[in-house]
């Protein structure tokens, strides 16, 4: 890894400008990676395998760079290089859905090809004429121009969390994620989305990769920042008369604030925000950066500071102007009550008695289709739409009864499904840790108590060993809980 | 019985086009068709996303027959939001103008009466029959379905005897008769008949089936035609439970029940239930008025398993019901009495009523109803998924403790003085101007009631707080009013 910082340190600083005839083409590589989901309702149980073909930027030291969406869940990742049929075993070094970023590592790199340096612009302007890179049906290089007409922080296509991004106007049908973008023979960016239609496509811009390329080379990676703000515009003339904020353009209005954030216990709902790391921000949330204009303040945050940092925040506060100092962090999923579980990991569960028990997720709501929100039970979306208002504690989560596999032991409660469970064994009970240490504790699951029904689903303790032996067989579990992180 | 979730592709057969009746018997056909009616309605669903406006006015038909002098049996959803009733016999060219006496919207049965006496002359009432057919036993559907202008017969058999839901208001449950005579729109009222007798009224149909008609059976007829004896019609009472059968053995133990006893277990009292005060969480059901409840949460009535429900649909209000129970060990006798408190959070589509809004600043705020959770847009947009669990958790999640219903932002009429408040629309009204919000009255007096500059209006579920400013508010009354052709900016639904 060190070796790789020194190489990628010396491409950043050297400022070669070459014709740009062929740049990049021998740093491109077609990825083939085949990925595979768990099933959110049988989370013991993986989905058919699929693939997913993209494009990533070799960038040194057998290192290659794309987009976390290109190998999400992946189970083999091969490598291609243009008018080459040879596949190049890789394996994923890092990825972050927070950035939309991998690193990919070519995993026998003597035979690693062998490339130029990657240069990375320095600055592209609105309007710009960039170049797409990427193979066509023979797998030669296949170029195409597009132009950057619009930079703004939008969310990312794949996860909820917002980005640097630029559109494009692309003059060919881009056919994979993860192409490279260039400007005279630099990389400007990769490709995160295309919309055929329209022919524009939506660019992870050089900045954010630069952050990423830099932020991996600092063991450990610190990934991005977040200050857990949650807002809402202030221009309502009335709004801001009864606040009463001076001026008539500058502020945003703090409504809540992510848990467990810096945010969560500097900033109240209703104060007023007018500045943020010295720069005004306006009434829509806006600031002027210095690169790219008017741009959400978020990108002040995640594009120029780093988890760990402190930054100055003015506010209004019951009517005087006051300063505080907002903490960064990394943001964590897990620090939600529904965490929203983009990447698809492993689900902790444990099946007592046929009886699913997992924790509630954005990911396992959304696996009910796209009228999730109509399918499932109103007060799980709820749960789910609110949650930044619930959470008591940091470890806090929602814990369900999935399902029901049925077998004689659960007769009378095979009808249950998507049910907040409240207590195991008559204790509270907040996640799965708690779920598994109480298990741990008593030996088995005998009682469990649902959200708002009076009646206990009791288990037969004489029969739950036989029965949880026969289910297993039956339904063909491989093991009757995953428990992350297991202490052996 | 009401369930929440109505996710039936049933149709009702009396929408716009037509509904007719006709009165046969097998014996004599030509005698029985006298008493069978076509009724000609127009009417006018009130229109919930703009309520101080009625909704589009719409002609459709149905059938009716007479069952005893002076008096038409049919659909509730025949005559539902009726403006003008007219009856024709199959016999006459003249249109009588008539007027609904009793409407069940739970039960979708109506009886009209026409005050012309010249209408009933020589007519024969149908006759009810005395018991239900039997499966397999061919019925006669009579009506004025599509396809034609005169009576039309049908056979069939029928083909089922179940609890089903009834469409018209959407969340009650009662017994069906299915039939696989043709029954389509226009049959809705129309006597089925059995030897010559009704066992039923023909009412919906199953969308995208064959042969695959519903009937009200002759049970749920009766039970119409003995509430209304007193002149009012009551409903059918509610039990208010929620339960769960006992099939587990080990619940069985955990519950402390006796070897040789069963029955089904209370996980749920519904506030406003009649159960409410006579029955607990946790009380097992052991009988039903003497009829021993198996623990799936059936009855054998003389060979017949049903469910232990049907016993109390056959009750009136007033009547009482009397369980056996296995309660903290020991069993016990209770008898709950039916009577029905009004629930303002059981969500049936509402009929015959002009909806209640209130309305201020272009900001019109109206109480949670089924009419306007179906509205289209409402389906899944912005603050609208969380007025559906209000909706249903009203009770199981305590809402109800706090407020007589749930008052809702349904919508702004644009002007300078609301451009910012889109974001709160659909939102549930909590609090206004410091008052808390318990119903619509509410909202109107914190509003006019308030001296401050600004009125601030705060949502269930939300951080952030609508402010408006009071003067310029009451500035711009008129000029909304004026603007959208508003002829009042309230109705509260007061006397």
């Amino acid at each position: 890894m060190r070796y790789f910082l020194s190489v990628l340190c010396c491409c950043l600083s050297t400022c070669f400008c070459f014709a740009a005839e062929d740049a990049l083409e021998d740093n491109l590589v077609e990825i083939t990676s085949t990925f595979q989901e768990y099933d959110p309702f049988l989370p013991w149980q993986q989905n058919p395998p699929g693939t997913r073909r993209g494009y990533g930027l070799l960038v040194g030291n057998s290192r290659v760079i794309t987009t976390e969406n290109v190998v999400r869940n992946h189970r083999l990742v091969e490598l291609r290089k243009a008018r080459s049929g040879e596949k190049i075993a890789a394996t994923v070094e890092l990825s972050d859905c927070q950035t939309d970023l991998a690193l990919l590592k070519i995993t026998d790199d003597k035979n690693a090809p062998e490339f130029p340096a990657v240069e990375i612009v320095e600055k592209l302007e609105r309007r710009a004429t960039v170049e797409i890179l990427q193979f066509d049906e023979t797998s030669q290089i296949q170029r195409g121009k597009a132009q950057a007409l619009n930079i703004s922080v939008a969310e990312l296509p794949t996860a909820p969390y917002p980005s640097l991004i630029f559109s494009l106007l692309a003059d060919l049908n881009i056919n994979g994620e993860g192409a490279p973008v260039t400007c005279d023979g630099k990389l400007a960016g990769l490709i995160v989305s295309y919309d055929p239609g329209a022919r524009i496509a939506r660019m992870l811009p050089y900045p954010v990769i630069k952050r990423f390329l830099d932020g991996v080379l600092q063991q450990p990676y610190l990934g991005v920042a977040t200050a857990g703000i949650i807002w809402t515009p202030l221009i309502d003339p009335a709004k801001r008369a009864y606040l009463q904020v001076p001026g008539e353009k500058q502020g945003i209005l703090i409504t809540s604030s992510m848990p467990n954030t810096g945010a969560t216990q500097i900033l109240q709902p209703n104060d007023v925000v007018i500045e943020l790391d010295g720069r005004p921000i306006d009434n829509m949330g806006f600031y002027e950066d210095e690169d790219f204009g008017r741009l959400g303040f978020a990108y002040l945050i995640r594009g120029r500071r780093k988890p760990g940092e402190t930054i100055p925040a003015r506010i209004i506060r019951n009517k005087s102007e006051t300063v505080v100092n907002v903490q960064l962090y990394r943001w964590n999923d897990r620090n939600s009550l529904i965490p929203e579980d983009v990447t698809g990991e492993q689900a902790e569960y444990l099946v007592a008695g046929g009886l699913i028990i997992r924790e509630l997720s954005g990911k396992y709501l959304r696996a009910r289709g796209p009228d999730w929100q109509q399918n499932v039970d109103p007060r799980l979306v709820h749960m789910y739409l609110t949650q930044n208002n619930a959470g008591k504690r940091d470890d806090e989560h929602v814990v369900i009864l999935s399902g029901v596999m049925p077998d004689p032991i659960n007769i009378g409660y095979q009808h249950f499904q998507d049910q907040v469970i409240t207590q195991l064994n008559g204790k509270p009970v907040n996640s799965m840790k708690e779920v598994f240490r109480i298990v741990d504790t008593d030996g088995d699951v005998k009682r469990i108590t649902l959200q708002s029904i009076a009646v206990d689903l009791v288990l037969d303790r004489s029969e739950l060993v036989e029965a949880n032996k026969r289910i297993a067989r039956l339904y063909r579990l491989p093991a009757l809980r995953y428990q992350r992180d297991q202490l052996k | 019985m009401t369930i929440s979730n109505a996710k039936y592709l049933l149709v009702l057969l009396a929408l716009s086009p037509i509904l007719g009746a006709i009165d046969c018997a097998a014996d004599s056909l030509s005698s029985k068709r006298g008493s069978v009616v076509k009724i000609y309605v127009t009417i006018q669903h009130e229109d919930y996303t703009m309520p101080w406006q009625g909704g589009e006015p719409a002609g459709g038909t149905g059938t009716g027959f007479i069952i005893k002098k002076n008096r038409i049996l049919t659909n509730a959803h025949v005559v539902s939001d009726h403006k003008f009733i007219e009856v024709q016999r199959y016999d006459e060219a003249r249109r009588y103008e008539a007027r609904v006496l009793f409407i069940g919207h739970d039960c979708d049965l109506a009886v009209l009466t026409v005050d012309d006496p010249g209408f009933f002359e020589d007519i024969r009432p149908v006759k009810l029959a005395d018991s239900l057919p039997s499966l397999n036993d061919e019925v006669m559907v009579l009506g004025y379905p599509l396809g034609g202008d005169r009576l039309s017969v049908t056979k069939g058999v029928v083909s089922r005897i179940d609890y089903g839901l009834y469409t018209h208001s959407e969340i009650d449950q009662h017994l069906v008769l299915q039939v696989d005579a043709a029954i389509n729109p226009g049959n809705s009222g129309g006597p089925v008949l059995f030897n010559g007798k009704v066992v039923g009224l023909a009412f919906q149909g199953l969308a995208w089936a064959e042969n695959i008609g519903y009937a009200i059976p002759l049970p749920v007829i009766e039970h119409f035609l003995k509430d209304i004896e007193d002149d009012v019609y009551n409903g059918y009472p509610e039990l208010g439970l929620m339960f769960m059968t006992t099939r587990n053995a080990a619940l069985r133990r955990d519950l402390n029940m006796p070897d040789g006893k069963s029955g089904i277990v209370v996980q749920y009292v519904d506030p406003f239930g009649s159960a409410k005060g006579f029955l607990m969480e946790r009380d097992v059901l052991l009988s039903i008025d003497s009829h021993q409840i198996a623990d799936d949460a059936t009855v054998d009535l003389g060979g017949n398993v049903v469910l232990f429900a049907e016993l109390l649909e056959r009750k009136q209000w007033g009547e009482a019901v009397t369980f056996a129970i296995w309660r903290n060990n020991s069993e016990l006798e209770v008898k709950v009495p039916l009577t029905n408190p009004s629930d303002p959070f059981v969500y049936r589509r509402i009929y015959d009523e002009r909806p209640k809004y209130y309305m201020a600043g272009g900001l019109v705020f109206a109480p949670l109803s089924r009419e306007y959770l179906q509205t289209p847009h409402k389906k899944n947009v912005g603050n609208s998924r969380q007025i559906f669990y209000y909706a249903q958790y009203a009770k199981i999640d305590g809402f109800y403790k706090d407020r007589d219903e749930f008052v809702v932002l349904i919508g702004r009429l644009p002007h300078s003085v609301n451009t910012y408040c889109d974001s709160f629309v659909n939102g549930i009204v909590t609090n206004v101007n410091g008052l808390a919000i318990h119903n619509l009255k509410d909202v109107k007096t914190a509003v006019t009631g308030n001296k401050e500059d600004f009125h601030v209006l705060y949502f269930a579920a939300m951080n952030d707080s609508l402010v408006m400013d009071a003067n310029a508010m009451k500035r711009a009354d008129p000029e909304i009013s004026a603007r959208y052709g508003i002829p009042l900016r309230e109705h509260l639904g007061e006397k």
